[in-house]
């Protein structure tokens, strides 16, 4: 099957200090050599730490960033050159929901203007009966009354307002939608209600996701494949059964040891990884994660480890075979 | 008996607001034990952090704050701000969500740990200083003389955290409230606090306040647990019998829409367990069961009267009309 999304050694460095006053200029390698793609209707988790890159690759894929080398396809067509006028119309194709939907939703405009934005940009519907139509239609996919149209983001609880958030992002009938932690920001009760949503509207509309989240277990709900980032790279990718079953990378191993306990009864069993990510800035040498890794040897110190299959359908970066 | 190191009887929190007073925490009755672990479990607005700052002292003056707070039969409640000050820190320690915002920003780690040993216990000069780096290795900060020096924004959030866990327990005072203590650290560095807590707890035999949305931070660390729905504790148990026998719907409710590791079979897919709609606001629901709306087990008599808390089998109280009828069912 061909991918709708392929994505080839794609970089963002940033400047973190400019030259000058006898300093060396310094770069965060925020995404660094990313390569994967995406099948129609597949979900791909993104999942690691704060600082590891997820949400950078995110907007590099939507075209919110320029990338410093690599290549983004989208459905065939290479997307991070593309000048605008030429990327509109796909852009349509391409769709986001974030974590926190007060701020993505314009506080003063109606829930109906906020819908049939994406509608009239990409001139999917025009005059005001064919907008209100599909607007009530948006509402109702996603579980809200057609009366919400008229009303306020500011009137509807968070769980609410991120189904507005999720009915806009559908509006110009994406084939895929990049999620960034945007379930991390709501309660439990609620957080349940939008992860079946998510799970009930890619079956229903055989949307491709890209699930940009921290939190593993979610992650291991809601994908297909998972990818696991580690300071701007993927050190793990693999289809969820395998990754979660017969994790190959030390850093997946200590992601997975480190949730809390299901019940009290499994109390105290996390597997403690020491140390914290070291700053982007100032990456180690060799294997990003030898600084924190138990099996860490002379190798790992001076040469970074390229992904390698360590199984069906699973890649990891890492010279041992653990 | 001796009196409980913690005692909070009927407590009431309500804010002045253009439309009235509004109720935040409506008779929430809880004790805390020496060496034990209370949680307090809610999701937004459910009154857990209000309940945390009553105990403190620390509300904005348009709070209105009822019922009794007794540390070791002491009441806390209507205590002038000079009394409250000399409690912070010698009696109770306190950790909150987001280290950046508690620490001073323009003073130094060793500035801020120092002040917390000094305000309270008489130590100057390099008897302070041992203090202060002694402090920091017990909550595992390997190079505390050097971090001693540096700027808050200089450290990361799980050392930042470290520093305030430091800082509260720096006068082993009997009571530490934690309130969402790892809701913004990385999951690795999360389990390294969890333990850094417990591990100060065996060490000190204080007693821990846990206030938290999280359930999996509940069956890491709390003994005890109450479950608190729109400002009114539904259930309180100990912490197994909590995660094995719920007894109100809203406790299963939650247990059932949180996703845990290795929940579906190879090849499968879970459906989460919804709640359906969302919390009320605050004092909402001004008759019947503030869950009513929500609940699967729903009968007219809960649109009409609330339950009140009452025991159900040894070691629990439960608020639900249907409790016993559904825990058998």
């Amino acid at each position: 099957m061909t991918a709708i999304l392929d994505v080839y050694g794609l970089k963002k460095h940033f400047a973190a200090r400019q030259g000058g006053l006898g300093l060396a200029p310094t770069k965060v390698r925020a995404v660094d050599d990313v390569t994967l793609s995406i099948a129609p209707g597949e979900t791909l988790a993104i999942v690691g730490e704060s600082g590891c890159g997820k949400s950078t690759l995110g907007r590099l894929i939507l075209c919110l960033e320029r990338p410093s080398a690599g290549e983004v396809w989208l459905d065939g067509w290479r997307i991070d050159a593309m000048p605008s006028p030429q990327l509109r119309p796909l852009r349509a194709q391409i769709q986001a929901v974030f974590q926190d939907p007060m701020s993505s939703l314009n506080p003063r405009m109606r829930v109906r203007d906020i819908i049939a934005e994406p509608l009239i940009n990409f001139r999917l519907a025009s005059g005001r009966q064919q907008i209100d139509a599909r607007v009530g239609e948006l509402l109702e996919l996603v579980g809200l009354p057609r009366e919400a149209m008229a009303r306020f983001p500011r009137e509807f609880s968070g769980g609410q307002r991120q189904r507005i958030g999720i009915a806009r992002a559908l509006a110009p009938s994406p084939r895929l939608l990049v999620c960034d932690e945007a379930v991390s920001a709501l309660d439990v009760s609620i957080k349940a209600q939008i992860v079946n949503l998510l799970c009930d509207l890619q079956r229903d509309l055989g949307l491709a996701l890209l699930f940009i989240s921290h939190d593993i277990a979610i992650v291991e709900h809601i994908s297909d494949r998972v990818a696991v980032m580690y300071l701007g790279v993927v050190v793990e990718i693999a289809d969820r059964d395998a990754l979660f079953a017969r994790p190959a990378h030390p850093y997946t191993r200590a992601l997975l040891a480190s949730v809390p306990a299901g019940s009290p009864s499994e109390r105290g069993r996390a597997i403690r990884l020491g140390g914290e990510p070291p700053n982007p800035a100032d990456m180690p040498p060799g294997c990003r994660f030898h600084t924190r890794c138990p099996h860490t040897f002379d190798r790992c110190r001076t040469e970074a480890p390229v992904l390698r299959e360590r199984g069906p359908g699973q890649m990891a970066a890492c010279h041992l075979d653990l | 008996m001796t009196a409980p190191l913690l005692d909070v009887q009927e407590l009431r929190v309500a804010f002045a607001s253009a439309a009235g007073l509004a109720p935040v925490v409506q008779g929430l009755s809880f004790r805390l034990e020496r060496g034990r672990t209370l949680a307090i479990v809610g999701e937004s607005g459910s009154g857990k952090s209000v309940t945390a700052l009553s105990i403190v002292g620390l509300l904005p003056a348009t709070a209105k704050v009822d019922g009794h707070i007794l540390l070791d039969g002491r009441e806390l409640l209507g205590l002038a701000e000079r009394d409250l000050r000399q409690l912070r820190g010698a009696a109770i320690g306190l950790v909150f969500q987001e280290p950046m915002t508690s620490l001073n920003p323009v003073l130094t780690i060793g500035d801020q740990v120092r002040e917390a040993v000094a305000l309270h216990q008489r130590m100057t000069g390099a008897l302070l200083r041992a203090r202060s780096m002694e402090l920091l290795v017990e909550v595992g900060i390997a190079a505390p003389a050097r971090v001693l020096g540096q700027y808050p924004h200089q450290l990361s959030g799980g050392m930042r955290q470290r520093v305030m866990i430091a800082i509260a327990l720096a006068c082993d005072p009997p009571i530490l409230i934690a309130d969402e203590p790892t809701t913004a650290l990385d999951v690795t560095v999360q389990a390294q606090i969890l333990a850094l807590i417990r591990q100060r707890q065996e060490r000190s035999n204080c007693g821990v306040l846990l206030i938290t949305h999280d359930l999996g931070v509940v069956a890491e660390l709390a003994d005890r647990v109450v479950v608190l729905y729109a400002g009114r504790a539904v259930e309180e148990a100990d912490v197994a019998d909590i995660f094995d026998r719920p007894a109100h719907p809203y406790t299963r409710g939650l247990l059932g829409a949180r996703t845990t590791i290795g929940a579906a079979p190879a090849g499968t897919r879970r459906r989460l367990a919804e709640i359906p709609g969302s919390a009320p606001q605050a004092g909402g629901v001004a008759r019947g069961c503030a869950f009513a709306g929500r609940c699967p087990n729903v009968h007219p008599r809960c649109l009409e009267v609330r339950p009140e808390l009452r025991p159900n089998g040894e070691r629990r109280q439960v608020a639900c009309h249907l409790a016993t009828a559904v825990a058998f069912a």
